[in-house]
């Protein structure tokens, strides 16, 4: 669509010059454009109550007096003010000559006014640029259309003279009818041929390029082939580890049962929350630790470890889990507890098959950072007893106690649900194998057993077991 | 957008793809048209150049004009200064151009066509702010030198006149051969 009004631009760039060059030339020229002084000197004569004065001041007036020295006011004030010795003012007659200094704004105005004309300028070359792109454009599509136009007209009128001829031919009997049918006829099949091969060289194209389309299908087949007969030659060593992992398991678990009416194995297998407790130095992130390294041999996978000394001195042992999310602040700490109350929720609906394992360690203080913390650990606590089954989640929480204060107020009931084992050590550093069974476990009939005095054996810890299921197999029948 | 300025040749990075087809008749006259359409560009940007020099010629003198209305003789170097810095950013491919370079105990010249542009430019340069700060400059000089006049009027003025000096000398003369023939005199005695 074209504008209704377009702006001149070489006219602007042609103004913006003109007045710019008058302003600068012009306009900002005066007569007196700087501050200037006219100074007289005409000292006054010593003899003054002598009879000669008027004469004396007379000569001389006539010497000095006489003419009036122009200079710059600012070279005047400037000399006066750095001369060590400045001229007597009140020998001399001093008149100010003012510049008029109201013009200069002229030669800014000058300045603004030949740039604009440029940008006008490079704008209306920006224009014909452009416009000479869609101008030559337009040529080549005009030059096609009569170029078409006249081939055909051309075509059409040399067919039209041949009929013509054609036609008198077979008036003056120099050609039969049957001879012009016959050549039709011919013309005919010719544009019937030139029509099939045209076809055939199409089928043609095609058959070349299921060909080619064959050969590469055939050449992947047969590099999958050579692919599956490489990785069979590996997955016999593969399913040699396989099979000595599952028999390693096989020789942990048989030790787990025999080891006191085989309470770890029960505590391992089973889905209710695991929650540790104990002094300083009684092990229970080791023993937290054990038990996620035989859970994720079980095929549990161990989707988050959560604690604040994470890469501090219990590294190492963190380490040989191979978790999917760690957390070691308590600011990440939070969100994960956040996350993970959400991932349940997400898990109940989703109904999931497999296990996965979450290992929560520094327990004790979590409620006591902030206001939302507070908020947030009772939450946390009981959507731990009541969902994490449902969600296939199997808890690991350790702590230094087990009071309101880390559990917040109202879970009590809940805590019940769940396992609550206690750790000891001597003097804390040194853990000993004693455990205490607060609750969780149950006797033939189904009631809750408080208090059960337990052990731990001497190998149930987290770098033998780790080494176990990685060439440094336990010898279960020297272990106690 | 079709490359109408055939100067500087680059590398395209855009496929090229050929236009449909043309008879050479046809091909001629795009070539022709194309052409003309290329000349009549050329010359707006001829022009372009020329509105450049002429914005960068009044801006330097304006600004020079400007700063020495306001600020007197005190803005006479940053003049000076921003005048030729105008001119060297305005002209600073033709010194990026110029190479000067020994080879084999030859020595070999590139861009001096650019080096004599910028000489040119200059010397215009070097006009403009003769017309832009001169007269200043001029009244200036003037000014002190017309200060220097009255001072030294001013210590003529003041001092004895000078055939005062002379009779003053003359006769410190004579007094000084008195006393030393008086002293000699006195000795010999």
């Amino acid at each position: 669509m074209k504008k209704l009004f377009q702006i001149p631009l070489g006219g602007l760039a042609i103004a913006g010059l003109a007045v710019g060059t008058c302003c600068a030339w012009l306009m900002g020229e005066t007569v007196r454009p700087y501050d200037m002084v006219g100074v007289k000197f005409c000292p006054k004569t010593a003899n003054v109550r002598k009879k000669n004065y008027e004469q004396a001041q007379r000569k001389l007036d006539k010497k000095y007096c006489q003419y009036e020295h122009k200079m710059l006011s600012e070279v005047w004030d400037k000399k006066q003010y750095e001369a060590i010795k400045p001229l007597p003012e009140n020998s001399f007659i001093i008149r100010n000559i003012p510049g008029e200094k109201t013009t200069y704004w002229w030669y800014l105005v000058s300045i603004a006014s030949v740039g604009g004309g440029v940008l006008a300028w490079a704008k209306k070359c920006e224009k014909i640029e452009l416009a000479a792109h869609y101008e030559l454009e337009g040529y080549k599509t005009q030059i096609k259309i009569f170029g078409v136009n006249s081939r055909e007209e051309r075509d059409f009128k040399t067919d039209t003279v041949r009929n013509q001829w054609v036609g008198m031919r077979l008036e003056t009997g120099l050609i039969s009818q049957d001879a012009v049918n016959e050549r039709y006829k011919k013309q005919s099949e010719v544009q019937d041929a030139t029509h099939a091969a045209a076809l055939k060289q199409f089928d043609a194209g095609n058959s070349e390029m299921d060909k080619t389309i064959a050969e590469n299908l055939r050449d992947a087949a047969k590099a999958d082939k050579e692919r599956v007969k490489l990785q069979g030659k590996g997955s016999a060593s593969t399913t040699t580890n396989q099979s000595n992992d599952e028999i390693y398991l096989l020789q942990l678990i048989e030790a787990l049962k025999a080891h006191e009416d085989g309470w770890i194995f029960d505590l391992i297998n089973s889905v209710k929350p695991i929650f540790l407790i104990g002094d300083m130095g009684s092990a229970k992130t080791s023993m937290a630790v054990s038990l996620g390294l035989i859970r994720e041999a079980l095929g549990h996978r161990i989707h988050r470890i959560a604690d604040k000394h994470l890469n501090g001195e219990n590294s190492d042992k963190w380490n040989l889990l191979k978790a999917e999310c760690r957390h070691d602040n308590n600011s990440s700490i939070l969100e994960a507890l956040q996350d993970q109350i959400e991932r349940r929720g997400e898990r109940i609906n989703q109904r999931p098959t497999s296990k996965e394992q979450f290992i929560l360690d520094e327990f004790t203080q979590l409620a006591k950072i902030s206001k939302e913390a507070n908020v947030l650990i009772p939450l946390f606590v009981t959507s731990t007893y009541s969902d994490t089954r449902k969600a296939k989640e199997l808890f690991i929480g350790v702590t230094h106690s087990f009071t309101n204060a880390s559990f917040g107020d109202g879970v009590f009931e809940l805590r019940q649900r769940g396992w609550l084992i206690e750790k000891f050590s001597v003097n804390g550093e040194t853990p000993i194998p004693r455990v205490v069974i607060r609750t969780g476990l149950k006797d033939l009939n189904g009631n809750n057993l408080e208090d059960v005095e337990k052990t731990l054996p001497s190998w149930f810890r987290p770098e033998l077991i780790h080494g176990h299921f990685n060439d440094s197999p336990i010898s279960f029948d020297n272990a106690g | 957008m079709i490359d109408f300025d055939s100067e500087e040749k680059e590398q395209s990075n855009y496929p090229t793809e050929e236009d449909t087809a043309f008879t050479n008749d046809e091909q001629e006259a795009i070539k022709e048209y194309k052409a003309n359409l290329t000349k009549r560009i050329n010359k707006h940007r001829s022009i372009l150049k020329g509105f450049e020099s002429a914005f960068w010629g009044i801006t330097s003198y304006s600004f020079a004009r400007f700063l020495i209305l306001v600020s007197g003789s005190s803005a006479l170097g940053f003049a000076v200064a921003s005048v030729f810095l105008i001119n060297n950013i305005v002209n600073r491919d033709c010194l990026d151009a110029f190479r000067l370079e020994r080879n084999d105990a030859e020595w070999k010249v590139e861009g001096m066509g650019k080096l004599l542009k910028f000489v040119l430019t200059t010397i215009g340069t070097a006009f403009i702010l003769w017309g832009s700060i001169g007269e200043f400059y001029h009244i200036y000089n003037n000014s002190n030198e017309t200060y220097n006049n009255l001072t030294k009027t001013v210590e003529e003025f003041q001092a004895l006149p000078q055939d005062d000096q002379n009779k003053l000398l003359i006769f410190s003369g004579i007094v000084a051969i008195a006393g030393l023939y008086i002293a000699i005199d006195s000795k010999r005695k």
